[in-house]
């Protein structure tokens, strides 16, 4: 049986619009985007963001909350209320537990809390960008990885790898999001449900532990690191 | 300006309208009782003068014009009309110079305006009059003037004015009075909050002891002024903390990035990088914990929550830690009665325990013990964590639960210090108690999860 590498498709030169309106963080946004092979279009106030909407049908929006005139959360319902339904990353300072869920019912994607390292910006926009992988699946293939949902089993080829309940929760999560670098922050939010961050290295401890069982010596690694932000599961690495 | 003031105060206003009530409604009372007694003074008129037509009718002619005669002699004050005219229609006897034209010889009491009197000029006052024909062909009218009822109205018209006038300024003075009272005691409330919106966050509204309803209002305000007091000082402490805290990373990145500028070797740039890099990093998680802190002391979220059970968090949490303490060889182990139901917010509850236990592993060094406890004591559920690490000494228990407190026997050990405040914001939040117990080895603190209500604020 060949592997089946089952990666979504993403738009490799998606056009990001950023709404920012200090031009200092606007310009290092738009460097780490293009960096990335993204076309970064840049407006600096929620007028300028809707007439560049309207124009260039933008794939993605990073809007930051905070911005002169029309703020970010009125242009959101502005973007709705015409009729654009492209995906909204919430860039702010305002990152308590309650302004970020304002910042998702006011119709967000994702919101990100400021200050953020880019790696944990660029991971949120591929996961926006793409779509996991269909949710009714019984069954999931990365590479050699094969995983039962129903029997709740997990293989690396003919091995069978004997996981615990949160282990094999995460290597589902993993396995849906091929490729995509995932950041500590997003594993806990999303595998863990927890809002707080641990002091702790948790996600490493948990990473390593579910490493060590999917990756033997010898094997081709699958899990991979991301320095600063996170983790990737990949056999292309 | 202090005119309009008071006519506009609430107090004025009200006395203005009641007395105004007043008035119309006695005004409607006096008009009901005039109308009354003028409808039946002049019904009893036409009665009268119906049936004395009818009783001269059939009078012998001597005795009617004796009759007329000595009624028109006594009428001094000329109200009563009484004519007898022939058969052609000229005057026999009486004081009408014709038959009115508008009078129908009919026996039937008619109101007319104007009538030909002799004497006096066309009279223009209303008078009731009753004409029929005798059996000899002769007119009869007799009639009467309405002049009594309009002395009636004027003395109901006094009666209104005399009554009315002293209760309409009786109700005025009272009114400028209390609102006098009130415009005072609202303008010196007004000074004041004049000053505490200029920044004297520490004047309060003058309570007058009166115990009325201003009272209460200005006691109520004045209550949600030291509220604002107390969240103002924690904010000003967030903020002292924050600088506190911040500027010694801050000033060796400063240091660090000057020296930065004259190094020449790039493996050395970069080693200065990463190294500001991850101070930068632990400065803004340093800025999260505080804020985080700061928000969940001043929220107010935590009231509508149901039952959370102690022990499904203490397997949750012990789950999410086992394996940071299985690769530091520490034995850690969940236990007690489950399930230990308690009022609280289960997120806050996982965040409290998860702080606690991140702490114990870390302040406990390899091959010792870490455990969670659920208790019962006598008013309800306790969670315990006990660890078999440096422990407290006595002299530091008050200290560690406030902010930037870090104990300095585990110098290995590197956090914000931070975890323990909050769980005490946590446990304030909810009222309950947190407690770092008194062991002989290692640490146990232990959060009471009922109401403490000695220490509970109020919410």
């Amino acid at each position: 049986m060949t592997p089946r590498l089952s990666r979504p498709q993403v738009k490799a030169n998606a056009s990001i619009l950023v709404v920012e309106d200090d031009p200092d963080m606007a310009a290092e946004i738009l460097a780490g985007l293009s960096s990335q092979g993204y076309q970064p279009r840049h407006a600096a106030s929620g007028t300028d963001a809707l007439a560049s909407i309207w124009a260039e049908a933008p794939d993605l929006a990073i809007i930051d909350r905070t911005l002169p005139g029309l703020d970010g959360l009125s242009l959101i319902a502005k973007m709705q209320d015409e009729g654009y339904h492209l995906p909204v990353l919430v860039v702010s300072a305002l990152s308590s537990a309650d302004e970020r869920i304002q910042g998702l019912k006011a119709g967000g994607d994702d919101y990100l809390g400021k200050p953020f390292v880019m790696g944990e910006l660029f991971a949120r926009i591929e996961a926006l960008l793409r779509r996991p992988t269909d949710m009714r699946e019984t069954a999931l293939t990365v590479g050699p990885l094969h995983i039962d949902l129903i029997e709740r089993t997990a293989h690396r080829g003919s091995r069978e790898m004997d996981l615990l309940p949160r282990e094999f929760k995460l290597l589902e999560f993993m396995m849906r999001r091929p490729g995509q670098v995932l950041s500590r922050a997003m594993l806990l939010e999303e595998v863990w449900n927890y809002r707080f961050v641990p002091e702790s290295n948790l996600v490493n401890v948990h990473m390593g532990r579910l490493r060590h069982k999917v990756d033997l010596p010898g094997e081709i690694k699958l899990i991979h690191s991301v320095k600063n932000v996170g983790f990737i599961l990949d056999e292309g690495h | 300006m202090k005119g309009t003031r008071l006519l506009r105060a609430a107090p004025f206003r009200l006395a203005l309208g009641f007395a105004l009530t007043l008035a119309g409604s006695t005004a409607a009372i006096f008009g009901y009782v005039y109308v009354e007694t003028a409808r039946l003074e002049i019904e009893a008129k036409r009665t009268y003068l119906e049936l004395e037509v009818r009783e001269a009718l059939v009078m012998p002619e001597a005795e009617l014009l004796d009759r007329v005669h000595t009624r028109l002699a006594r009428d001094l004050r000329h109200n009563s009309v009484e004519a007898l005219f022939d058969q052609r229609g000229a005057l026999v006897a009486g004081n009408l110079a014709n038959l009115p034209p508008g009078l129908p010889v009919d026996g039937l009491v008619h109101r007319l305006v104007t009538v030909p009197l002799i004497e006096e000029e066309p009279s223009r006052k209303e008078i009731i009059l009753v004409a029929d024909r005798r059996p000899d062909g002769k007119v009869l009218a007799i009639g009467h003037d309405l002049d009594d009822v309009g002395a009636l109205q004027k003395v109901v018209g006094k009666g209104l004015i005399r009554g009315m006038g002293p209760a309409l300024l009786l109700a005025l003075l009272f009114g400028i009075f209390f609102a006098a009272r009130s415009v005072a005691r609202i303008k010196a409330l007004d000074r004041t909050i004049g000053r505490v919106m200029a920044g004297d966050l520490h004047e309060r509204l003058p309570v007058s002891g009166a115990g009325d309803d201003i009272d209460s209002l200005t006691t109520r305000i004045n209550q949600m002024l030291d509220e604002i007091v107390n969240l103002v000082e924690e904010i000003r402490s967030v903020g002292d903390n924050i600088a506190h805290d911040l500027r010694t990373p801050l000033s060796v990145m400063q240091a660090r990035l000057e020296r930065a500028l004259t190094e020449r070797d790039p493996e050395a740039l970069r080693g200065i990088v990463a190294k500001s890099l991850t101070d930068l990093g632990r400065t803004h998680a340093t800025i999260t914990s505080l804020l985080r802190i700061a928000e969940i002391e001043s929220s107010r979220r935590f009231r509508c929550v149901g039952e959370t059970d102690l022990g499904e968090i203490a397997r949750e949490v012990h789950e999410l830690y086992e394996p940071l303490a299985a690769d530091k060889q520490i034995d850690f182990t969940v236990g007690g009665d489950s399930p230990a139901l308690a009022r609280a917010d289960r997120d806050m509850m996982i965040e409290a325990l998860a702080n606690l236990v991140d702490n114990a592993i870390k302040y406990t060094p390899s091959g010792g013990r870490v455990r969670i406890e659920i208790e019962q004591d006598g008013n309800g559920p306790l969670l315990r964590v006990a660890d078999s690490g440096f422990g407290i000494p006595a002299t530091e228990r008050s200290k560690v639960t406030q902010r930037y407190y870090r104990s300095d026997k585990s110098p290995n050990a590197r956090g914000s210090g931070l975890g323990l405040s909050l769980v005490a914001a946590i446990a304030k939040l909810h009222g309950f108690r947190l407690r770092i117990a008194d062991v002989r080895q290692g640490a146990s603190v232990e959060l009471a999860c009922y109401r403490d209500l000695s220490s509970s604020r109020a919410a």
